[in-house]
Formats: C-alpha cells, sequence, structure tokens
C-alpha cells in the first residue's frame, strides 16, 4: 500500500471521478496546510503545560472507568500522566554547561526549546496547548479507518513494511504510519501478528505505543506514536561515546522496559540501537516487536535464528536449545558498552564463529568449570577458538577506566557467558550504578516517563557531528554532576 | 519497580447452567483490582460453550488429526486451550463452534506461539482436504479475519489457558502434554526437506516420543501386576482398541483420546 491513505477510488463515471478528484485534492490541500500548523506550532514555545497536565490527570481516571473494556482501542491511555508536577527546566543550571554556549538540550534534531519542558508525548506536535483553539474534533473520522490518517514522508523501509511518517486527522498528532506489505501465500506476516498482538497488551513509557491498526483487504498499516529518532542514530551524531549521565538514563529507561515486558513473559529477541527510538527529550522507546514472542507456556518451539549477531548472546551462538529472558539481558548490556564507547562491544564480521571469537576475546574461551554443560551445545569446538583468558572490562573498553567501578560491575553482571549467571532486568535497576539518580524514579507508575521527575534531563553531548566546530569539554565524559 | 506494575490480568469465570452469578462475580473483580491497579479482563465461560466446543472433537476428522499428531505439536493443550479462547473472544455463537473455526483458530494459535513455522503448514490438507494447495490462500484470509474480529489480540496468557483446562480439568483433551524435546529452539542439521502427510499418509517415527512411550509402557506393565485381575482384563481391551501404527511416533497408545472411545 502507498503513503496515501486519504482516497479510495469510486468505480463511477469520469466526471464524477473528477468533481470527486477535485473536491479530494481541496480536503487534502487543507490538511497539509493544517499538518503545516501543526509541525510549524511544534517548533514554537510550549506553554500551558500545567493545562495539558489537568488535561491527562483526567484521562487516568477515565482509564480507571474502563477497567474491563480494554479491548478497545483507548490508545491515549499511554500518553497517561503522572501525579509529580511538570519539571521546571532551569535554565541558570543549564548556562553552566561546559559547552558555554546556550544549551541545545534538544540535541538530535537542533532545534532550541524554550523555558518550559513539556510533557512525555512527542507524537503531540501541539503540546497541548491552546489546541482546544484551533482544532475540533471531527465526528466523521474514526479509529481504524484509513482517510484518518494524512501520510507526510517516507522514513524508511523495513523487512516487511515501509514507515511513513504521517498525521492523524482525528486528534492531529504525528504518528509513525507502519505499512505491512501483504502476500497473497502468507496473508498478514506472523511478525505482524505477534508485534500487534503484544503491543496491544503493553503499555509502558518506555515501549512505543500502537495508537491504531488500519486493516483493509490489501494492506495493513500499524499507527504508532511519532518519535524523532533511534539510538542508532543518536550514537551517529554523537560519536565516541556519550555522555555518562545520558547513557545511564538510557540504561535506566531501557532495562524499566525490560523489566517490564519480561515480568509478562515476554521476549523481545531483537534489541539493537536502531529499534530503540529516543525522543528529542530523552525518553527511550523500545520497538519493533516483529521478532519477539511471549515465553509463558512450555515446550514451545523457538527459533534460534533470533537477535542481530552482533547482539546475540553466547549460549545461542553456541546452540542452546533453550534460552530466556536473559536473551534480552546480553543485548541490553552490548548496548550499554556501545553507548559508552561509541563503538559495538563485539562487531562480528560475517558468521557465528567470528561472532564467538569476538565475545571469548573478552570473556576467554569457556570451560567445563566455569561454564557446566557447554561442551555439550552443538557449536561448542575449542579448537576452533584462539586460546583467550578473562579479562577486566576496563582493560579491553578504554572508557569504563574514566568512569567509577559500578559502571563496568553492571556491565560485567550483564554480559555473562552462562545465561543463568546475568542479571534480571529488575535486578539490574536496583544496581548502585542508577543510584545517583533521583529516588522517587524507582517508584513510577508503568505509564510515566522518567522525565516527569523533577530534575531529569538529558546533558549536552561533548560531541556533535551537526555542529563540529564547538569547544570539547577539557575533561571528556566527567561522571555527572546535575543532582 | 514491582509495586508500579499496572499489569493485565485475565480471569476465567465459568458459569454453570441456570445460575446468573456472573455479573455479582464480574463486580467482585473489578472491585477487588481496582485496589490494585490492574486492569481486568474477564473471559465469562457458558457451561454450553464448553460443550460445544468438546463437542468438535466429536468429528470424525478431528479425532483423527489429534490422533495422528501423535506429539502434540500442533494440537498440545496450550494450543487448543488457546483456540477456545479465540472462540470466545471473538464472540462465536454455538452455531460457530465448527470443525472450520478451530482449524482457524488452531492456525492462528500456532503462529502467534511457535517459530517452527513449518509445522503449522500441515493444518492445510487436514483442514481444507487434498486441493489445499489451491484453497489454502482462502484459510489464510480467514485466519487474518478471526484475528481482526478478536481485536488484533492474539495473545493468550498461560494462566488464562490453565483457566480453561481448569473448568473440567480431567478432560483429555487436557492431558495434550508437550514433551520437552519437541520444545524449545531445536536445530535440524542436514534435515530433509519438508513434506506434509496430511490424513492421508502415518506421521514420521518419532524416536524420542517412541522411547519415552516405552518407559511408559513399562510402569504400566510394572502397575498392572499389582492390579486385580478385573482391572487387568479392563486395560487389556482397552489397549486392543487403539490401532497399531508402530509408525507414529511410537505413542501409539494415545491415551488422551480413551474419551473418544467412551
Amino acid at each position: 500500500m502507498g503513503p496515501c491513505f486519504v482516497h479510495p477510488e469510486p468505480s463511477e463515471s469520469y466526471e464524477t471521478k473528477k468533481e470527486e478528484r477535485r473536491g479530494k485534492m481541496e480536503e487534502l490541500r487543507r490538511w497539509v496546510t493544517e499538518a503545516g500548523w501543526w509541525v510549524r506550532r511544534c517548533c514554537c514555545g510550549e506553554e500551558g503545560e500545567e493545562e495539558r497536565g489537568k488535561k491527562e490527570e483526567s484521562r487516568e481516571e477515565e482509564v480507571k472507568e474502563e477497567m474491563v473494556k480494554i479491548e478497545e482501542l483507548n490508545f491515549w491511555k499511554s500518553n497517561s500522566s503522572t501525579s509529580l508536577p511538570p519539571a521546571e527546566l532551569d535554565m541558570d543550571q543549564l548556562g553552566t554547561s561546559p559547552s558555554g554556549s546556550q544549551p541545545h538540550w534538544f540535541h538530535t534534531l537542533q532545534t532550541r526549546r524554550t523555558r518550559v519542558q513539556r510533557g512525555r508525548s512527542n507524537s503531540d506536535p501541539l503540546g497541548g496547548n491552546n489546541c482546544q483553539d484551533h482544532f475540533t474534533w471531527r465526528p466523521g473520522l474514526q479509529f481504524g479507518a484509513a482517510h484518518s490518517y494524512v501520510s507526510l514522508e517516507k522514513l524508511g523501509e523495513g523487512a516487511y513494511a515501509s514507515v511513513y511518517k504521517g498525521i492523524s486527522r482525528i486528534n492531529g498528532q504525528l504518528v509513525a504510519l507502519k505499512v505491512i506489505r501483504m502476500k497473497t501465500e502468507e496473508g498478514v506476516p506472523f511478525t505482524a501478528i505477534r508485534e500487534a498482538s503484544l503491543l496491544k497488551g503493553l503499555k509502558h513509557a518506555n515501549i512505543v505505543v500502537l495508537h491504531d491498526i488500519i486493516h483493509t483487504t490489501e494492506s495493513l498499516t500499524f499507527v504508532f506514536e511519532y518519535v524523532q529518532t533511534d539510538l542508532s542514530e543518536y550514537m551517529s551524531q554523537h560519536p565516541g561515546g556519550l555522555h555518562s549521565h545520558n547513557v545511564r538514563l538510557f540504561m535506566f529507561q531501557l532495562l524499566r522496559a525490560l523489566c517490564y515486558i519480561h515480568s509478562r513473559r515476554i521476549l523481545h529477541r531483537d534489541l539493537k540501537p536502531q529499534n530503540l527510538l529516543i525522543s528529542y527529550l530523552g525518553e527511550l522507546k523500545m520497538a519493533d516487536f516483529g521478532l519477539a514472542r511471549s515465553k509463558s507456556i512450555p515446550s514451545q518451539t523457538f527459533s534460534s535464528e533470533v537477535v542481530t549477531l552482533w547482539y546475540r548472546p553466547p549460549d545461542v551462538l553456541l546452540g542452546s536449545t533453550d534460552y530466556s529472558t536473559a536473551l534480552d539481558i546480553w543485548g541490553a548490556g552490548c548496548i550499554f558498552i556501545e553507548m559508552l564507547q561509541g563503538a559495538p562491544a563485539f562487531p562480528g564480521v560475517s558468521d557465528v564463529f567470528e561472532q564467538l571469537q569476538k565475545i571469548w576475546t573478552v570473556l576467554g574461551v569457556p570451560s567445563e568449570e566455569s561454564w557446566p554443560g557447554v561442551s555439550q551445545l552443538p557449536n561448542y569446538k575449542p579448537e576452533l577458538f584462539i586460546h583467550c583468558k578473562p579479562k577486566q572490562f576496563r582493560t579491553f573498553w578504554k572508557r569504563l577506566n574514566q568512569l567509577p567501578y559500578k559502571t563496568e560491575d553492571l556491565a560485567q553482571r550483564m554480559l555473562k557467558g552462562v545465561p543463568s549467571d546475568r542479571i534480571s532486568a529488575q535486578d539490574s535497576l536496583q544496581h548502585p550504578y542508577f543510584s545517583t539518580l533521583p529516588p522517587p524514579i524507582m517508584h513510577l507508575r508503568d505509564t510515566v516517563s522518567i522525565f516527569k521527575v523533577p530534575g531529569v534531563r538529558l546533558e549536552t553531548e561533548a560531541r556533535d557531528v551537526f555542529r563540529p566546530g564547538r569547544r570539547v569539554r577539557p575533561s571528556l565524559f566527567p561522571t555527572n554532576t546535575c543532582w | 519497580m514491582k509495586r508500579s506494575h499496572k499489569s493485565e490480568i485475565s480471569v476465567t469465570v465459568w458459569v454453570k447452567p441456570n445460575t446468573i452469578p456472573s455479573l455479582q462475580a464480574r463486580r467482585c473483580l473489578e472491585l477487588k483490582n481496582e485496589n490494585e491497579h490492574t486492569l481486568t479482563q474477564i473471559i465469562v465461560v457458558h457451561d454450553q460453550e464448553m460443550s460445544a466446543f468438546f463437542r468438535i472433537f466429536d468429528d470424525k476428522l478431528i479425532h483423527k488429526f489429534l490422533l495422528m499428531d501423535s506429539c502434540y505439536k500442533l494440537t498440545d493443550k496450550y494450543l487448543l486451550a488457546m483456540t477456545f479462547v479465540y472462540f470466545k473472544r471473538a464472540g462465536f455463537i454455538i452455531a460457530e463452534y465448527t470443525v472450520e473455526n478451530f482449524f482457524i483458530a488452531l492456525h492462528l494459535a500456532n503462529t502467534m506461539e511457535e517459530d517452527e513455522v513449518e509445522n503449522t503448514y500441515e493444518i492445510f490438507p487436514w483442514a481444507l482436504g487434498k486441493s489445499w494447495g489451491i484453497l489454502f490462500k482462502q484459510f489464510i484470509k480467514q485466519r487474518d479475519k478471526l484475528w481482526v474480529r478478536i481485536k488484533f489480540r492474539a495473545r493468550v496468557h498461560r494462566n488464562v489457558c490453565e483457566e480453561v483446562m481448569a473448568i473440567e480439568p480431567s478432560h483429555p483433551l487436557w492431558q495434550r502434554n508437550r514433551p520437552e524435546h519437541h520444545g524449545f529452539a531445536q536445530r535440524q542439521y542436514g534435515d530433509q526437506p519438508y513434506s506434509l502427510r496430511g490424513p492421508w499418509a502415518s506421521p514420521v517415527f518419532c524416536a524420542p516420543c517412541h522411547s519415552l512411550t516405552m518407559i511408559r509402557r513399562d510402569e504400566d506393565s510394572r502397575r498392572k501386576t499389582v492390579k486385580t485381575e478385573c482391572e487387568a482384563q479392563i486395560s487389556d481391551s482397552c489397549a486392543e482398541e487403539v490401532p497399531k501404527e508402530e509408525s507414529s511416533c511410537g505413542s501409539t497408545h494415545d491415551t488422551s483420546m480413551d474419551w473418544i472411545y467412551g
């Protein structure tokens, strides 16, 4: 299906068609104009945040009343509120940024923000302000209908879908439209069936929101909240490793999302920077649940071809027939190192054995003593591996030398060869590495963003490819002193 | 973090005939869960629905299908319970508890839960007959329609399956426990090309299942020696009724199908 969701062709006479087309073009033009207005609004200041907070709180109340009706399209629930007051941005504090210039805490899109920090959702270009003056709900537009969304531009192409930036005609929100290619023989791809089925049951601030599903005989489109960038792009924009404070915030959010899905016995199975969306605020949202699946039923069949090679744990590479939540923890550990180091932790080139060798270079080649049962795994061929002894992570990834020991400790607990030895997502959130974060962050409701906690915000990155002339702070990557 | 979870809970309530406790039960559960910040999804199961579901398995074709799936790769107890949950979510009336809908729901359950995609192809010849090669596209469309009808929610939590089974726990359908060697990420190095067998061929011989059956038989025979003469006679007559297909994965005595023989 193409990017346009607006005009199904009627089968009438040419003149009628022409007339209709003209009318529709008018309609489209109007919507594009409105869309442009929304986008402009998005880039402007955002006042009225408190009103927005109130509005969201009342929504939360409605959520409680709707407990049994969860099957309905109540997507806005995920945009829910918090009991915490909206955080005011302390410009003085930001002014002390070592970069010396006016802080550009909206790093990725390079747009300067004004005084008030906006709410969690980035899919709302109006920022919740004054929208009632300009915007009226259109009763004719419904969820689940193609003409309720206008496609703006193509964002990317995936294995089984194309993604477009779009705008909802229902409420003016920016959205990402994932148009699934349908094969006549296979119908809806199993990846799409799983992704939607799983996301329908997941409501979390760090998991991308599935707003709507449009299903017609020829096509299937998922309407997601729009998030500006992903971790992979963010790291490309800020090469050489990210600010240690930002790494902590991203890791906390990633582990929070993992804790949530693992408690629901769901494995993501494809963690990598490209699948972690990052909003301009620094909110991390786990996306792409195409390979994800539930693991609650005993003796299900599982594919061993999971996770992109670089982020695949050694037990799966060795041919282990069972895997569980520790699979995702390994991937998260790799991403942790990649954010700090600015380069992938284990960048294997071609095959499984090379990938394993990369891992053994750091962890050492396992033996029956260090990993009981390893010799029984199909791909365990010690004669093929160059003998390596386990190393301290800091000797291999130099960035860890500049950071407190607890950073290395958490990385080491996540990147254990033996899956059962790997730290769980829940325990990792309690790790001292996160002890410098404000305590309320540990007690947030699932749907509340960590950026609702006063004082939590992204730090200015030291390097920025979009601003190469900027002075890099003399002591690279100091530990955070934000609170 | 645990405390902050606002979880989604599914509760299955079984309603016996001629009783109307559902509303009351629902209210109680709502009240209970409101305090725990949970979203409750209640499946109210009526007696006649459960019976209608079990009646599907009276069909000779389905009976044979289950018998041939002796390793429970396609029809283990969880997948079967899922099909029932889909029927409920789709809001099927009793007349829609049909063999066709069973196959469609079973295909969806397998799509959702199993990574071994090839296994699910085996459903086609059973559901569509010899011309399945032409008809399967329509079948897939029907599956997609069911997915839309259940509002795109094909995931069924294990607890829900177990609650469904708990309605009539001794039912033979719920004894279909898939052996562990057919689970997890099984690799088949150098395996032969997959070919559908359908209703016309006996199942592929499965050595692990065969040995498992042999162990069970040994245990049974040991027990038999302790049995009274009368009991031994009954058990022998049962064994005679089961067709002996040594090629069928070894598990020639499929206890889960005994209920069909009455």
